[in-house]
C-alpha cells in the first residue's frame, strides 16, 4: 500500500495499534489469541504447510477454506511464539486493519470532504465488537474487508471517472478477495456485470477484454482443486462442505441464506454509488436488510448466527450513508441513523456472545490444539470425515489423504504408529455420518458400535482430554505405555522417526504447564474424564 | 534429467522476469524544464545520424518529416543520412526526400563503403564528420517522433549532465503480430524501462531516439560491432560511470509487417542480448548496474527455457496422473525437488496471469486501450518468442538481419 500523505500513514498506525491492544488483552487473559475453532484451524493449516516435518507441503492448504490467509500466515508460523499464541494472525490482520482504515478514509473522502464524517466512520468501524475480534485473531474477515474496501474504492473511481486503470486495480484487489472468502465471488460477479453493462452502454466493446480480471481468483481455486484433489469442484463437493452447518439445514434455509448473502454482498459493495440525495434511502437498504437478517436468524435459526459476519463490511460504510441522510429532514434521518447504529451494536453483540462465546476466559478445543504443535513428531489418527474438524489439529495426523496407511491404522490403531486418536463424540446422527460416508472399518464406527473392538482399543489407549467447543465435542486418547503395545512399526518407522514414550511424557508436562500458567487458573477439570 | 534441471533455471529466470512487471505503469519519467528554454546561442550543435538500409520510400520520408518538424534551431542541427554502398534504391529515396531537410538544415548523405552492419555505418559517418558537436542522436527509418524531442533531450542532458538519454519508443503495427509487439513495447516503455532506471540507474538503449554524448562514443572507439550495438554501448557508458536519463517524449516506429519480419527482428535482438550478457559480466562496473542490464538481457534465456520447461512440466503432470507417481523418477518426488514443481505450477498459472494483468494495466487509460483484447493472446505470443529464442542460438553474429517493414 502506498500512502498518499502523513494522515494515511497515521491512520494505518492506528489500525495496527488497535489490533495490538486487543491482542494484548487476549494474551493477558487467555494466554493466546485464539477465540474460536476456526481461528486455531487457520493457524494450523498455515503451519501444516511449512512446519510439519516430512509432511510439510502446499497441499496442506486443503480444499475447503480459501487459501489467502493461510498463505500469509504460513511464513509467520515458522516462529514458534507467533504460532502457538496465534499472534501470526494478529500481525496479518493488524496490517489489514490499518489498510481498512486507509481505504475507508479514501472512500469517505472521495464522497465528501467533511472531516467529521471521516472521523465518525472510523470510530463507528472501530467500535464494533467484530472489528476488535477480527483485528486481533487469525480470522479471514478483516483481510476480506481490506480487499473489499480497496476493490470498492477503485471501482467507485472507475464508475465515476470512467477510468479503466482504476477498474484494473479494482480487479486486482477483488482477485485477492476471491481467494480469501467465497462471499467475494458474488462481489466479483456483481462488479463484472456492472462493468460489462457500462461499457456496452457506452459502445466500448474493446473494453470488455478487461472484464475477466476479478474472476481469476475463482479460476485459480478450480485449478488448485483439480490439480491437488482431482476434482475442480472438490471444495464444494467434499465431505467437509457437507459437514458445514449451513448445508445441514433445510433447502429453504440454504436458499434463504444464499439469497440474503447475495443481496447483502452486492448491495453493500455498491453502497457508495447510491449516495445521492434522491437515492439515499436505497443506500441504507442493505443495512436495514442486515438488521432483518439478524432478527430472522436469531429468532428461527440460531445455529446460523455466525453467518452474520458476512454483513460486517457494512459497518465502515454506515456514516457515508448517514451523510446522505442528513440531507433529509431531521426527524427521518435521526430515526434511520438510530436504526443503523442499533443494528451494528446488536448484531456484533449477538455474534460475540453467540458464536464466539469463548472469546474471553474459556478454554475450548483451541487450547487442546495449542498443545499439539509442541509434539512435532507425534502422529494423531483422525476420522475420515469432518476435515473441517480435523483442521483444528496439526497435520502430523493420519487422515484419509494418507490412503492405505490411514485405513490400516483405522482398523487396528494399536498396531500402527499413532500416538493419539481423536474420536468425535456426538449423537446418533453424527455417528451415522461416519458410517455412511466412511469405510465400514472406520474406527469411529467401531468405537461406538463394536464392543470387542472398543475393548481392545481401550486396552491400548486412555482418554486424556475431553473438550467441548461450540457444537462439537472431541475426545483425545493417547497410547498407553508403548512397551505394552506391539506397535513395532511405530518405533522403526524412518519416515515418522518418533518415539511414542518421549512424546507422551512431553505431552503430559506441557499440558500441566499450560493449565498452571493460565492467568484465570484452572477453570474446569477435563483431563481424565470418563467416556 | 536435463529437462528437470532446466525447470530449476527456468523458474529462476521466469521469476526474475516477472519481477520487472511489479512496477506500477506510466510513472513520470524525467521532464526537461521547457519553461526556460535556452536562447539559440546557448544551445549546442547537434549531430543527427540516420542509418538507412533497404528502406521503402515512406520510411525515409517519415523520419525526414519528423526531423523537419523539430523546433531545435535549424542552424545547429547537422543531419547525416547514411546508406550502404550498393543500396541504390535507398539512396534514390533519400535523394527524393532530402528536400524536406536541405531547405533548412545542414544535411549530407554519407555512403558507407566499409560495411560492418549498423555500427560500422555509424562509425564510418562519425569518422567522416568534421562538424564538432557535443551530443549526437540516432534515428532509424520509419521513425515518427515529437517535434520537441531533440530540444527536450538536449536541455535534460545540460541540466543533469546525462551521457545517454532515451525517449519512449513504441513499435506500432496493424497486423496481429504487430499489435502484440505494440503491447510488448508498451510494457517495456511504461513499466520496465522506468523500473530499471529508478532501481539501477541504467538501462539498455535502443536505436530510435538514442541520445548520447559524443565524446563517450569516441572514447569507446566507436559503436561496438554487434547486433545490438545500442544496448552494448549502454553497458560501456555505464562502465565509465556515465549518467543515464529518460525523457518524457515518444518515438513511434512501424512494427514489422509480417510474422517473418518480426521473427527476424527477434532473432537479432535475442542474439545481440546474449552477446551483451557476456560483455556485462566481464565489464568492470558495480553489481547494481550490472543487474540493471542483466535483468532485461536474460529475456531471451527465459524465453528459451520456457518452452521445454512447460513441455516437461505438463509431461510430468500427465504421467503422474495417468500412470501414477511410481512412474516418476524417485528423486523427482523428493522434498528438495517438489517445491520446484510447485514453484513451476505457480508460475504456469499465477505468473502468466500476472503478466497478462500487467499488459492490461499498462494499456488501460491510454491510446492503446483498444488493443486490450489482444493482450489475452499474449501467451501465444510468448510461445512465438520462445521459438524465436531457439532460433537465435543458431544465428550468426555477423549478418545483421534487417527488419522488414514493407507496406
Amino acid at each position: 500500500m502506498i500512502f498518499r500523505n502523513s494522515f494515511e500513514r497515521r491512520l494505518f498506525g492506528v489500525g495496527v495499534a488497535y489490533s495490538a491492544v486487543v491482542a494484548t488483552i487476549l494474551l493477558l487473559v487467555n494466554g493466546h489469541v485464539f477465540t474460536s475453532m476456526d481461528s486455531t484451524s487457520h493457524t494450523y493449516i498455515a503451519a501444516a504447510v511449512v512446519r510439519n516435518g516430512v509432511h510439510s507441503k502446499f497441499a496442506n492448504i486443503g480444499t475447503v477454506w480459501l487459501p489467502m490467509l493461510h498463505i500469509l500466515l504460513a511464513p509467520l508460523t515458522l516462529f514458534k511464539p507467533l504460532y502457538s499464541t496465534g499472534l501470526a494472525g494478529t500481525i496479518v490482520n493488524g496490517i489489514a486493519t490499518g489498510g481498512v482504515l486507509v481505504y475507508l478514509s479514501r472512500i469517505v473522502t472521495y464522497i465528501t470532504d467533511r472531516k467529521d464524517v471521516l472521523y465518525g466512520s472510523i470510530i463507528l468501524f472501530l467500535s464494533s465488537g467484530m472489528t476488535a475480534l477480527y483485528a486481533a485473531t487469525p480470522m479471514m474477515e478483516q483481510l476480506s474487508i481490506f480487499f473489499g474496501l480497496s476493490g470498492v474504492y477503485y471501482f467507485l473511481r472507475y464508475w465515476k471517472e470512467d477510468s479503466m486503470p482504476d477498474f484494473v486495480l479494482s480487479g486486482a484487489f477483488i482477485f485477492l478477495g476471491t481467494l480469501t472468502r467465497y462471499g467475494f465471488w458474488f462481489v466479483a460477479a456483481a462488479f463484472v456485470v456492472a462493468m460489462v453493462t457500462k461499457e456496452l452502454r457506452r459502445k466500448r466493446q474493446h473494453n470488455l477484454a478487461f472484464f475477466h480480471l476479478p474472476l481469476w481468483g475463482g479460476c485459480l481455486w478450480f485449478v488448485w482443486n483439480g490439480a491437488i484433489f482431482g476434482n475442480p469442484f472438490s471444495f464444494f463437493a467434499s465431505k467437509t462442505m457437507e459437514l458445514s452447518v449451513w448445508l445441514q439445514t433445510s433447502l429453504y434455509s440454504r436458499v434463504l441464506f444464499l439469497g440474503v448473502l447475495l443481496l447483502i454482498g452486492g448491495l453493500s459493495f455498491l453502497l457508495p454509488f447510491f449516495l445521492t440525495r434522491k437515492n439515499a434511502p436505497l443506500a441504507i437498504a442493505p443495512a436495514v436488510v442486515y438488521a432483518m437478517y439478524v432478527i430472522s436468524y436469531v429468532g428461527n435459526l440460531h445455529g446460523l448466527l455466525s453467518n452474520l459476519r458476512y454483513g460486517y463490511v457494512l459497518f465502515g460504510l454506515l456514516l457515508p450513508s448517514i451523510v446522505a441522510l442528513r440531507r433529509m429532514n431531521k426527524r427521518k434521518s435521526t430515526i434511520v441513523v438510530a436504526l443503523l447504529v442499533l443494528s451494528v451494536i446488536v448484531s456484533s453483540g449477538f455474534v460475540l456472545t453467540g458464536v464466539y462465546s469463548d472469546f474471553l476466559g474459556s478454554p475450548g478445543v483451541q487450547e487442546l490444539s495449542v498443545d499439539q504443535p509442541e509434539l512435532p513428531n507425534a502422529v494423531i489418527l483422525l476420522p475420515i470425515q469432518g476435515i473441517h474438524d480435523m483442521e483444528h489439529y496439526p497435520k502430523q495426523y493420519l487422515d484419509a489423504y494418507d490412503g492405505q496407511e490411514w485405513r490400516r491404522a483405522s482398523r487396528t490403531p494399536w498396531n500402527s504408529n499413532v500416538d493419539f486418536v481423536v474420536i468425535p463424540a456426538g449423537g446418533e446422527g453424527r455417528i451415522k455420518d461416519y458410517r455412511d460416508s466412511g469405510p465400514i472399518d472406520g474406527f469411529v464406527w467401531n468405537f461406538f458400535r463394536n464392543e470387542s473392538w472398543r475393548e481392545t482399543f481401550l486396552h491400548h489407549f486412555e482418554l486424556v482430554d475431553n473438550v467441548e467447543s461450540g457444537r462439537a465435542t472431541y475426545r483425545l486418547y493417547k497410547r498407553l505405555d508403548a512397551s505394552e503395545t506391539n506397535s513395532t512399526s511405530a518405533r522403526h518407522n524412518p519416515k515418522r522417526g518418533f518415539c511414542c514414550t518421549d512424546n507422551l511424557a512431553r505431552y503430559s508436562v506441557l499440558r500441566q504447564e499450560k493449565w498452571d500458567s493460565r492467568p484465570l487458573g484452572r477453570i474446569s477439570q477435563r483431563i481424565g474424564g470418563g467416556d | 534429467m536435463s529437462f528437470a534441471v532446466d525447470l530449476v533455471f527456468s523458474n529462476i529466470f521466469f521469476t526474475a522476469s516477472t519481477a520487472l512487471h511489479l512496477a506500477p505503469p506510466d510513472r513520470i519519467t524525467e521532464e526537461s524544464d521547457l519553461t526556460q528554454v535556452p536562447t539559440n546561442d546557448q544551445l549546442p550543435h547537434m549531430l543527427v545520424l540516420v542509418p538507412l538500409y533497404n528502406e521503402v520510400p515512406q520510411a525515409v520520408e517519415e523520419t525526414f518529416t519528423s526531423l523537419a518538424n523539430q523546433n531545435y534551431p535549424k542552424e545547429k542541427l547537422h543531419i547525416r543520412g547514411i546508406v550502404e554502398d550498393g543500396d541504390d534504391e535507398t539512396k534514390e529515396y533519400v535523394e527524393e526526400s532530402k528536400h524536406l531537410l536541405t531547405d533548412y538544415y545542414d544535411f549530407e548523405l554519407v555512403v558507407n563503403t566499409q560495411g560492418g552492419m549498423k555500427a560500422g555505418a555509424m562509425n564510418f559517418a562519425l569518422d567522416q564528420e568534421d562538424v564538432d558537436t557535443e551530443y549526437m542522436v540516432i534515428y532509424d527509418g520509419d521513425d515518427d517522433f515529437e517535434a520537441d524531442q531533440i530540444m527536450k533531450m538536449v536541455i535534460l542532458a545540460e541540466e543533469n549532465d546525462h551521457d545517454a538519454i532515451m525517449p519512449r519508443v513504441y513499435r506500432v503495427g496493424e497486423s496481429l503480430s504487430g499489435k502484440l509487439l505494440t503491447l510488448d513495447t508498451h510494457v517495456w516503455n511504461t513499466k520496465i524501462l522506468p523500473f530499471l532506471y529508478e532501481r539501477f540507474g541504467v538501462f539498455p538503449q535502443s536505436g530510435e531516439g538514442c541520445f548520447i554524448r559524443r565524446s563517450v562514443v569516441e572514447e569507446a572507439g566507436g559503436f561496438p560491432h554487434t547486433l545490438t550495438e545500442d544496448a552494448m554501448m549502454s553497458v560501456d557508458i555505464a562502465a565509465n560511470d556515465g549518467s543515464f536519463g529518460l525523457v518524457e517524449s515518444r518515438v513511434y516506429e512501424q512494427a514489422p509487417t509480417s510474422l517473418k519480419g518480426q521473427f527476424t527482428q527477434r532473432l537479432r535482438w535475442n542474439r545481440g542480448y546474449l552477446t551483451c550478457i557476456r560483455h556485462t559480466l566481464t565489464t568492470d562496473m558495480p553489481w547494481r548496474r550490472k543487474l540493471g542490464f542483466l535483468l532485461p538481457f536474460i529475456a531471451p534465456i527465459t524465453s528459451l527455457l520456457t518452452l521445454p520447461t512447460w513441455i516437461f512440466f505438463i509431461g510430468f503432470w500427465v504421467v503422474a496422473l495417468v500412470g501414477g507417481i511410481q512412474l516418476i523418477a524417485p528423486w523427482m518426488t523428493s522434498k528438495w525437488y517438489v517445491p520446484f514443481l510447485y514453484w513451476s505450477a505457480s508460475l504456469a498459472f499465477l505468473g502468466n496471469v500476472f503478466i497478462i494483468y500487467s499488459y492490461m494495466q499498462t494499456i488501460a487509460g491510454t491510446d492503446f486501450e483498444e488493443y486490450a483484447p489482444y493482450a489475452l493472446l499474449a501467451p501465444l505470443y510468448w510461445l512465438f518468442l520462445s521459438i524465436a529464442a531457439f532460433g537465435s542460438v543458431f544465428k550468426g553474429t555477423k549478418k545483421w538481419g534487417r527488419t522488414d517493414r514493407t507496406r
